[in-house]
């Protein structure tokens, strides 16, 4: 066989290679997810984070302000459960951003990109195996909750829809950590910039502190921005309050920032070589 | 020309005496601080997350602890716990770069030189108590920004500006310990973060004692975190901080003796 007929043969087999359809992506996503999962169950520093943290800062804003709170009229643990679903959330996406960066490094990024594998299915593999992860730092944080007293006023449709909606949530911040992670690429950086879009996201909303406690200027960003629609979207799951408003504006933050970090999060991982 | 034995020449090696041990110290101290003053950015990145929430907290927090008061009269009470608890997570970034010295082979390389023992760790305490004390001033400058205000003499300013540096140098101890006992990079945060967070958190510097639920007011008042961070608001706003100021040198003072002899003792068992 000549270097020409070697060369069509290369070609062809280029071209029946398959990186697209949605059985493929499917199938690849999985796959990649069960070896993100694989990773994740030998970090100890993430079975204590996925654990203890949530629970750590759901005591300490409990116990801190739940006195404080009831003077404003405010029974703190049912307002508070929500948020801190949110920020284990956070911790979550916060996680994948870490692994997406180490893959970065370590090649295995551009071993996936040599590999006649879904395109999509980097970043589809992230998120599912994140999502496990979410799951189970849900289910631990709120049956800690319970313990303190935190009960569903509600039926339990709506404790399903708690948990589609935090879902939903978590996919859409690990999307957009994994385009936070596929920009920054060095993992020392990535690491100490996670807190950047966290931080204000977390805290300047209405999840902790009801928005007329925020200066008056600042209160416009605060009421609108996406975390803080979904957590009254989750407190109103929680305690049966009035729910289409927050969870409409919810569903519209989440899902069009979730097409759009995804689409730009394929982007760069073609861009990686 | 006979050349003698080398056993002679380890003999004479002297690795024991203060002033040796001194100037051991001060040149490693000064090789970290080399390395902080050359990569600025870990400073400014771990002084950015204390500021971030001091600045939050301030602005999501302040009516709900003080109603009747100003966002200023926050920051007033917010700034000391922002640097109790800023330069408290920072020392598990001083454990993390001993780790790191420990893991490259610097710790290898010393240990073949004829210098102090335990210049390694405490040439890391000092240079971190540099780090710290940059950290205490670019606190207090945001402080400043959002309200902060001293209503005291310069004295009660510098202690203002050391006491925390004294008292974080003492949990620097901690986790420098945790740092000569782990065996990866991670675990030195692992094992710090977890009781880090409720000792900062529940302590009189969120929030004042009474917004405690009565069965925690005992853990709250004898935390060592809220003697700090009421020692750093008695040295800023006047009244009466000598008490609490020897409270948290007491802390510091027994926080170091167990854990520096702790941690020297885990240093040299630790085979090289």
């Amino acid at each position: 066989m000549n270097s020409a007929d070697l060369h069509s043969k290369a070609q062809s087999l280029v071209k029946l290679r398959h990186e697209s359809g949605i059985n493929r992506a499917i199938s690849d996503s999985l796959l990649i997810a069960w070896r993100n999962l694989i990773r994740l169950s030998r970090t100890p520093a993430v079975i204590v984070s996925v654990l203890l943290f949530p629970i750590l800062f759901f005591s300490g804003f409990l116990l801190a302000f739940e006195r404080l709170m009831s003077f404003q009229g405010i029974d703190y643990v049912q307002y508070l459960v929500p948020i801190i679903t949110l920020q284990a959330m956070f911790f979550t996406a916060m996680g994948s951003a870490v692994t997406l960066a180490k893959d970065i490094k370590t090649g295995m990024l551009q071993r996936c990109r040599a590999m006649p594998i879904s395109r999509a299915a980097v970043l589809g593999g992230l998120i599912l195996a994140y999502l496990v992860r979410a799951i189970a730092a849900t289910i631990i944080l709120l049956t800690f909750a319970h313990l303190y007293g935190f009960r569903f006023q509600t039926s339990f449709i709506a404790i399903l829809c708690y948990l589609v909606l935090t879902l939903l949530f978590t996919t859409t911040a690990v999307a957009g950590y994994a385009v936070f992670a596929l920009v920054l690429r060095q993992p020392d950086l990535v690491n100490s910039l996670l807190i950047v879009p966290y931080a204000p996201l977390l805290l300047l909303s209405t999840g902790f502190s009801p928005v007329e406690n925020f200066p008056q200027w600042l209160q416009p960003i605060v009421q609108v921005q996406p975390v803080s629609h979904t957590a009254a979207a989750l407190r109103a799951l929680v305690n049966g309050t009035e729910l289409l408003v927050p969870l409409f504006w919810s569903l519209v933050w989440l899902i069009g920032l979730l097409i759009a970090f995804s689409l730009i999060a394929v982007r760069l991982y073609q861009r990686v070589s | 020309m006979t050349i003698p034995p080398a056993s002679n020449l380890v003999a004479k090696r002297r690795e024991g005496g203060i002033t040796r041990t001194l100037n051991d110290i001060a040149l490693i101290t000064q090789r970290n601080l080399l390395l902080d003053i050359r990569n600025p950015a870990v400073i400014v990145g771990a002084t950015g997350f204390p500021v971030f929430l001091m600045l939050i907290f301030t602005a999501s927090f302040a009516r709900v602890v003080v109603p009747q008061g100003s966002y200023v009269d926050y920051a007033q009470f917010l700034v000391p716990l922002s640097i109790v608890q800023g330069l408290l997570f920072s020392t598990t970034s001083i454990g993390t770069a001993l780790y790191n010295d420990l893991d490259s082979g610097m710790d290898t390389r010393l240990r073949t030189l004829p210098i102090a023992r335990s210049a390694l760790l405490a040439g890391r305490i000092s240079a971190g108590a540099g780090r710290l004390l940059a950290q205490v001033i670019i606190i207090t400058l945001v402080g400043y920004f959002i309200g902060f205000r001293f209503q005291t003499g310069i004295f009660s300013i510098i202690t203002f500006l050391l006491l925390p540096v004294v008292f974080a140098s003492a949990f620097s101890w901690i986790a420098v310990f945790f740092a000569v006992k782990a065996k990866a990079a991670e675990s030195v945060q692992v094992s710090m973060t977890p009781w880090l967070l409720p000792l900062t958190f529940l302590s009189i510097g969120l929030v004042p004692l009474e917004g405690f639920p009565e069965w925690l007011q005992g853990f709250v008042a004898i935390n060592p975190v809220s003697a700090a961070a009421q020692a750093l608001r008695g040295l800023a706003t006047g009244g009466s901080a000598i008490g609490f100021v020897l409270e948290t040198l007491l802390w510091s003072v027994a926080i170091t003796v167990i854990f520096s002899t702790l941690a020297i003792r885990a240093y040299q068992r630790r085979s090289a």
